[in-house]
């Protein structure tokens, strides 16, 4: 166990993965709750590749501190954590009007 | 502290911060104004009184801004670092007078927000409008990624929010959904772009990553560009992305005719300027700046870069939003694409600008002229808006056929909007004409091999001016030739000091541009040659170790 | 490792896919949570451990409840099979995110690096290694430029550290899943090779900042210095020679990249010191008190002769040290004149170099420091500068006041210094009492100098035997790497030390105490992006409650009587209101419809 044997790019991968399925589900789902979960996926996957790439880094940036790349993550999850509550707010609203939670039956203007 | 702690703030650096300071606590205060003195007043009244306590907020900015001009030069320190707190933020003459313009749009929206009870929470929406305004400051003072992604976010939230909150109407919600869902997914993949970029250059700060590009392009001594480069190119694009969603920028612009149509059109307004604005000018600081190195060539034979991407989403979304202007009804859907449509000029400016900073003959007044553009169409496109608030008070929607008859009925007003249309169209004698000149006459000192190149793009958007004529004349028709019985009554004055002041301002500067060139000019400068404080805090050592218990380390013996 | 990180990251996808792909929003929302978790599990594999709480407690704790909660309080009315879309719309979306994801996953697997970047696709150790010693790496070897610019160190880390005079941190070198056991300039200073346990010679271009090339096939550990050879071709860079010596005695020849090695057998004794010169000589000098000069040229017939061959010491005399520098010393040079290149070859820089033929005005060759006894007296050392090609004496101390443990000759042949060690480090007695302090002696050379020295500078008492010692080309610069400790530079002409947190001594300090960092950084540096997240948090919640508001009670102001028939949506001013609302009202209602109400 003496340091990783783990190569960045098998990180990168599966941030690139998660990242691509996310996508896939913001393209694929109707449901706007679902949107959100699959917005959260994306986020992750850039967090991942943010901590990773601040832990193989050789010099950080000299100006962004020793701990960037962490730093950068927890602002991350501190938007997904807003994203999510406005998202919440603004579904259940849509849906108190509509009856529906899917985003293509909010359809009172012509897209 | 730990030894990798940098040094403490600098509190006296927070009074270049005093507009973002003012606008955040004083949309706490309006908020507990609402929620505490003034609860169980009617909802009309509330909005007058918090309307105009809102007011304060940047008339309060105005007053910080211009109280270094009275104090007299030196009172706010000659300081040669334009950065501030680490150089993550600038407290540069961009900044500066770019908080005078959001200021001054601000006051405008919540002029026009005090026009009819579209919503009860008249505090919150307040706030709203001024933290928005917040991430607006913010944004355009960032140096550093993590900065302009959450002022980006700050800015985008409150909007979303602001988007839904007119009652009663279900296209306001849908509005604000819509906005919310592509302007999350903009952000998730600006988010992995950024990431990408990081991982790339090890920072996230704007002149870092230009350093590292311009040092990486030398060592491996090949030209700049993205040829090759395929992590690079997503990452890019992906940023791309993200920007042309908050421009609504061709293939990300979907979310933009419904959002503008839907929201309360303060709201719309204030997407339409203040968040544009910001984000253009983000853009540029990014572009321009940071990923210069990564430019590539327009027409030459060399590498290809990020010009091609932003040459083709320009002319594409110039030419969507004015062709699909031409076949709307509704006041706030046509601005909406004519929108999209300005949004595609800005990007010829900046294109131009990059090829010139290249050329490096006149990277200020390249720069400085798209500014001023911006500048302009901001102004003049909250006039507008203001105008389909009116409608709204009045008629309760806000299609272009409801300003029939206003040329009779209000003739000031009436004038005054049609001078909005001939800027926006960009007709003489009106700032939207030097504006839109100044940019592309930029065009004339690009590289002779991109030339070609930008001027096609030029003489595509002649040809969408005067597309853009046709719809914008609609709007003139409909003021001074139709004749209708319905009228939206007075123009309450909220609404109306926005569109004259919008309507004088491109007057003004139509006929004497020089003032705003020039400190726009200077706000490019300013912008293009930000660098890094010249010795980073890049390592605490060295220090004598005796200063630093490390264990196992060294100890200096005498 | 590499088996928890494949199973924890085929749990992530499968529960992403399953996000993505499920029917029923609750099962969705659970898979979900497995891979927050995942993710969680991913941070620490990446030893962020205080993320991967923080992402535990907000995503777990938080986000997912969220998100539960908007599924519980919506799917009421909509069955489940609405919530996917159709396959029309999956498979462009499919596709399209395949495009991404090939397109990410090769550029991933093609990115070389950058410059001063390792490849992303090699398993090189990360810097600091897991959870390591706070304080950072130790150096097992150091070497300095002939050009004055920098100086390297071979880091017990896996990378190879050049460091500029001031001290920072220039940049680093992985070895790529090796630890380098020695470390060397080319004459010209242009490139920067490394010995590892593998068995190769890495070399990397100092100012590109990237690999130049490798040798393969040598002595697999056990090299104690490594050298490259001057440029041969004004064409091709890379086109040198390298060695590596080892303690067995044998210099390994390397001609250019992808050769196999020519063994010469040297010495009779471990090899402890090589160089080559600018004309492309190779100097070594092993513990058997024997300094040779080669011509290491593969034109030669028989490349086990040595050109000269001088005997250091007299037998009986053991050896302590030696050190060997690749020119002969010269005429100090001017004031403010750093930028000397003495080791460059003629076409180098000759703009610069006072004498434009070195060997005219200072005949001899390369020259050795040998610390060794004084006429075999117990505990009397002495220090000899000898010229390696016809073993004249170029400077001589005697006298040490301790023992010899580190020696080192600045490349331009300069200054040479010592780090002696008190008597009892080398021969301790336990009944001794406490040793005093090692100290770094150094002393000037050539043919001008008139006060020698030495100048002695105290070091810390960790710097015991197996430190290791250089001197910096065209000034007082010395850097010292004790065993276990940091490395630490002295740049003035009496210190003080100075020991240069490099980034990743940085990065494992905090990487060790990381909320605190945490709480650091977002008080100092990130003090803007907390205020500015900190604004975003109030605005989004403000903003959710008065959405949520906005329809559960009755309007008051605007006359709008609460409508019966639970379609809040209806604008009651404008028969026109909101175009089209009217189209669509095709809602069914349901009494789960007024959660709210």
């Amino acid at each position: 166990m003496t340091g990783g044997d783990i190569p960045l790019s098998w990180f990168l991968l599966f941030a690139s993965a998660a990242f691509a399925i996310g996508l896939f589900g913001v393209l694929a789902r109707r449901n706007a709750i679902a949107v959100l979960m699959a917005i959260e996926l994306m986020l992750n996957a850039a967090n991942i590749n943010l901590v990773a790439f601040w832990r193989y880094s050789d010099s950080p940036g000299p100006e962004a501190g020793p701990i960037a790349g962490v730093m950068l993550a927890i602002f991350v999850i501190t938007v997904a954590a807003a994203e999510v509550a406005v998202g919440i707010a603004l579904i259940l609203l849509c849906y108190r009007r509509w009856h529906a939670a899917d985003v293509d039956r909010y359809d009172s203007l012509a897209g | 502290m730990p030894p990798s702690s940098p040094p403490p703030i600098d509190f006296s650096q927070l009074w270049a911060l005093s507009p973002e300071i003012l606008l955040t606590l004083w949309g706490l205060v309006l908020l507990l104004v609402d929620v505490g003195p003034l609860r169980g007043r009617p909802g009309s009244s509330r909005r007058k009184t918090v309307g105009s306590l809102a007011l304060i907020g940047p008339i309060g900015v105005f007053a910080l801004l211009l109280a270094p001009l009275v104090a007299g030069p030196g009172a706010g320190g000659g300081d040669p670092d334009p950065t501030l707190v680490y150089g993550t933020i600038a407290g540069d003459p961009l900044a500066t007078s770019f908080n005078g313009v959001i200021a001054l749009l601000l006051a405008m929206v919540i002029g026009m927000s005090m026009a009819w009870d579209f919503t009860e929470h008249w505090g919150a929406y307040f706030a709203l409008l001024l933290w928005a305004a917040v991430g607006m400051m913010v944004l355009v003072a960032a140096e550093e990624l993590l900065i302009l992604f959450l002022a980006l976010e700050l800015m985008t939230i409150c909007l979303y929010l602001a988007a839904a909150f007119e009652k009663d109407k279900r296209r306001s919600a849908e509005a604000g959904m819509k906005y919310f869902v592509y302007g999350s997914v903009a952000s998730a993949l600006f988010l992995f772009g950024l990431s990408l970029l990081y991982g790339l250059t090890g920072t996230t700060f704007l002149d870092g990553i230009r350093r590292v590009l311009v040092e990486s392009a030398a060592a491996t001594g090949e030209a700049g560009g993205l040829s090759g480069d395929l992590v690079g190119a997503t990452a890019v694009l992906l940023i791309l992305v993200g920007f042309g969603f908050k421009l609504a920028a061709v293939p990300f612009h979907q979310w933009a005719p419904d959002t503008y149509e839907g929201a309360p059109a303060p709201v719309s307004a204030w997407i339409a300027s203040g968040s544009k604005l910001a984000s253009l000018v983000a853009l540029m600081k990014v572009l321009l700046h940071a990923l210069a190195p990564w430019a590539g060539a327009v027409g030459g034979e060399a590498g290809g870069g990020w010009v091609l991407i932003v040459a083709a989403i320009a002319a594409a979304t110039m030419t969507y939003g004015n062709l699909a202007a031409l076949a709307q009804r509704n006041l706030k859907r046509m601005l909406a694409y004519s929108s999209i449509a300005h949004a595609g000029y800005m990007l010829v400016g900046v294109l131009a600008a990059m090829v010139t900073v290249r050329s490096g003959s006149s990277a200020a007044e390249a720069a400085g002229a798209v500014l001023f553009y911006l500048v302009i169409y901001s102004l003049t496109t909250v006039g507008a808006f203001a105008a389909a608030a009116w409608l709204a008070r009045g008629l309760g929607r806000d299609d272009i056929d409801d300003l029939d008859g206003l040329g009779v009925r209000s003739p000031g007003l009436a004038v005054c909007l049609a001078i909005l249309m001939l800027s926006l169209i960009g007709l003489p004698p009106t700032a939207g004409f030097v504006s839109k000149l100044a940019m592309f006459l930029e065009v004339l000192n690009a590289d002779a091999s991109a030339r070609s190149t930008l001027l096609l793009l030029v003489a595509l958007a002649l040809v969408n001016s005067v597309i853009s004529a046709f719809y914008y004349a609609r709007v003139l028709r409909a003021l001074f030739l139709r004749r209708s019985d319905r009228s939206p009554g007075p123009a309450p004055r909220g609404v109306s000091w926005p569109i004259v002041l919008a309507a004088l301002a491109a007057v003004g500067f139509g006929l004497e541009p020089a003032p705003l060139v020039d400190s726009m000019r200077s706000a490019a400068s300013a912008m293009l040659t930000i660098t890094l404080p010249p010795s980073p805090p890049d390592l605490p050592a060295p220090a004598p170790v005796a200063a630093i218990p490390v264990s196992g380390g060294m100890a200096m013996q005498k | 490792m590499q088996l928890i990180f494949l199973i924890v990251s085929a749990v992530g996808l499968l529960s992403a896919l399953g996000t993505v792909l499920a029917r029923n929003l609750v099962h969705a929302a659970l898979f979900l949570v497995a891979f927050f978790f995942a993710v969680a599990c991913q941070f620490v594999l990446l030893e962020a451990e205080f993320l991967a709480a923080i992402q535990v407690l907000v995503y777990i704790g938080a986000v997912s409840i969220l998100l539960l909660f908007g599924v519980m309080l919506t799917r009421n009315i909509q069955g489940d099979e609405t919530t996917s879309g159709h396959w029309a719309w999956k498979l462009p979306a499919a596709i399209v995110a395949l495009g991404v994801f090939g397109v990410l996953g090769s550029s991933i697997t093609a990115e070389r690096g950058r410059p001063g970047q390792s490849s992303w696709t090699g398993t090189a150790t990360r810097p600091g290694g897991v959870n390591p010693r706070v304080g950072g790496p130790a150096s097992v070897a150091l070497a300095a430029s002939p050009t004055g610019r920098s100086l390297a160190s071979a880091d017990l880390d896996g990378r190879v550290r050049l460091w500029l005079p001031s001290g920072r941190q220039d940049s680093a070198f992985p070895t790529a899943g090796s630890t380098a056991s020695a470390v060397g300039f080319s004459p010209d200073g242009d490139l920067v090779a490394a010995a590892d346990d593998l068995g190769r010679v890495l070399v990397w271009d100092v100012l590109a900042r990237r690999p130049a090339f490798e040798c393969l096939g040598g002595l697999a550990g056990r090299i104690a210095s490594v050298a490259v050879g001057p440029r041969r071709s004004a064409e091709d860079p890379a086109d040198r020679l390298a060695a590596a010596a080892g303690l067995d005695g044998k210099v390994r020849l390397w001609d250019g990249p992808g050769s196999e090695p020519r063994v010469i057998p040297a010495h009779d004794g471990p090899i402890l010191a090589m160089s080559f010169t600018p004309d492309g000589l190779l100097v070594t000098a092993g513990a058997d008190r024997v300094v040779k000069v080669w011509d290491p040229s593969p034109g030669r017939p028989d490349p086990g002769d040595a050109l000269a061959v001088t005997i250091a010491t007299e037998p009986g005399r053991p050896v302590a040290a030696l050190a060997v520098s690749p020119v002969p010393p010269r005429p100090k040079p001017e004031q403010g004149d750093l930028d000397l290149r003495p080791g460059a070859p003629a076409a180098g820089a000759p703009a610069l170099d006072p004498d434009p033929d070195p060997a005219e005005d200072n005949p001899g060759g390369p020259i050795v420091a040998v610390a060794s006894l004084v006429s075999g007296e117990p505990g009397r050392w002495g220090l000899r500068v000898l010229d390696a090609t016809d073993g004249a004496e170029v400077a001589s101390f005697e006298g040490l006041d301790g023992v010899p443990i580190a020696l080192a000759l600045a490349p331009d042949s300069s200054r040479v210094a010592a780090l002696v060690g008190p008597a009892s480090l080398a021969s301790a007695s336990p009944g001794d009492e406490a040793p005093a302090a090692p100290s770094v002696l150094s002393w000037e050379i050539g043919p001008d100098v008139e006060d020698p020295g030495p100048v002695e500078l105290p070091v810390d008492r960790s710097a015991g035997v197996g430190s290791r010692l250089a001197v910096g080309a065209g000034g007082p610069l010395l850097a010292i790497a004790p065993p276990g400790a940091p490395i630490a530079f002295s740049v003035g002409e009496s210190g003080p030390w100075l020991s240069p947190r490099s980034p990743a001594a940085t990065a494992s300090a905090v990487v060790a105490d990381m909320p605190r960092a945490v709480g650091d950084e977002l008080m100092t540096r990130y003090v803007v992006p907390f205020e500015v997240a900190g604004l975003m948090l109030t605005a989004a919640i403000v903003g959710a409650i008065v959405l949520a508001r906005q329809d559960s009670r009755p309007a008051s102001a605007a006359g709008t009587a609460a409508d019966p028939t639970a379609l809040p949506a209806v604008p009651p001013v404008s028969p026109r209101g909101g175009d089209g609302e009217f189209t669509t009202v095709s809602v069914s209602e349901t009494p789960g419809a007024r959660p709210e109400r």
